[in-house]
């Protein structure tokens, strides 16, 4: 990839765990690209529910 | 999003319909935004197997993403039925980067829109490969 700036660990002052699931993988058997933006979306409603109060 | 960055139908040269589906909204009544990324794995891939030959069972490259982004301009819900629109804005030895568009039907602009970045690999080594000729050929019918 021609993108630089990798991230690192501490980057990040905020991380949970995820466990992926059977139907993460597609038929290539990877996680599917698009799974994960829904890992982006359970960190930012985590972040909200649990830090921010917001239901 | 200003006017101006918002796509319009006539500047992608290959459509295919997509039916939304009841599990695509979310409880917000909108299609949510992860499924957007999943309309861009259809139509690729549906226009790498018909157009391209690709056999994603037994060809010896596969297309593995390595970037993906979307803007969102309107929302979405089921049951619409949508049109993505396709065209290739980049061709390399092994990689493509795909340009989508996001339609309502019959709409003129984008309700999404975003791209796609497939490298291809060998199968068996994960090493970056040749497009195939006959997906090369697919893909430059596209290219704007």
């Amino acid at each position: 990839m021609s993108d630089p700036t990798r991230q690192t660990r501490k980057d990040f002052p905020y991380l949970i765990q995820i466990p992926t699931r059977w139907s993460d993988n597609d038929m290539l058997g990877h996680v599917n690209n698009v799974l994960y933006y829904r890992y982006f979306e359970a960190i930012v409603v985590r972040f909200q529910m649990e830090e921010a109060g917001i239901d | 999003m200003s006017k101006e960055n918002i796509e319009t139908r006539d500047r992608y040269p290959h459509f295919l319909s997509i039916q939304t589906r009841w599990s695509d909204n979310d409880i917000y009544g909108h299609v949510n935004n992860v499924t957007y990324y999943s309309y861009f794995d259809t139509v690729v891939n549906c226009f790498l197997i018909d157009q391209g030959g690709l056999d994603i069972e037994t060809d010896s490259v596969i297309g593995v993403a390595v970037e993906t982004m979307c803007k969102f301009n309107k929302p979405l819900a089921y049951p619409e039925v949508l049109e993505s629109g396709l065209r290739v804005g980049k061709l390399g030895n092994s990689s493509v980067r795909y340009e989508i568009g996001i339609f309502q039907e019959g709409a003129a602009e984008a309700a999404a829109m975003g791209h796609f970045v497939h490298v291809f690999v060998d199968r068996a080594t994960g090493k970056p490969a040749p497009i195939p000729d006959a997906i090369r050929s697919a893909l430059e019918r596209i290219k704007v």
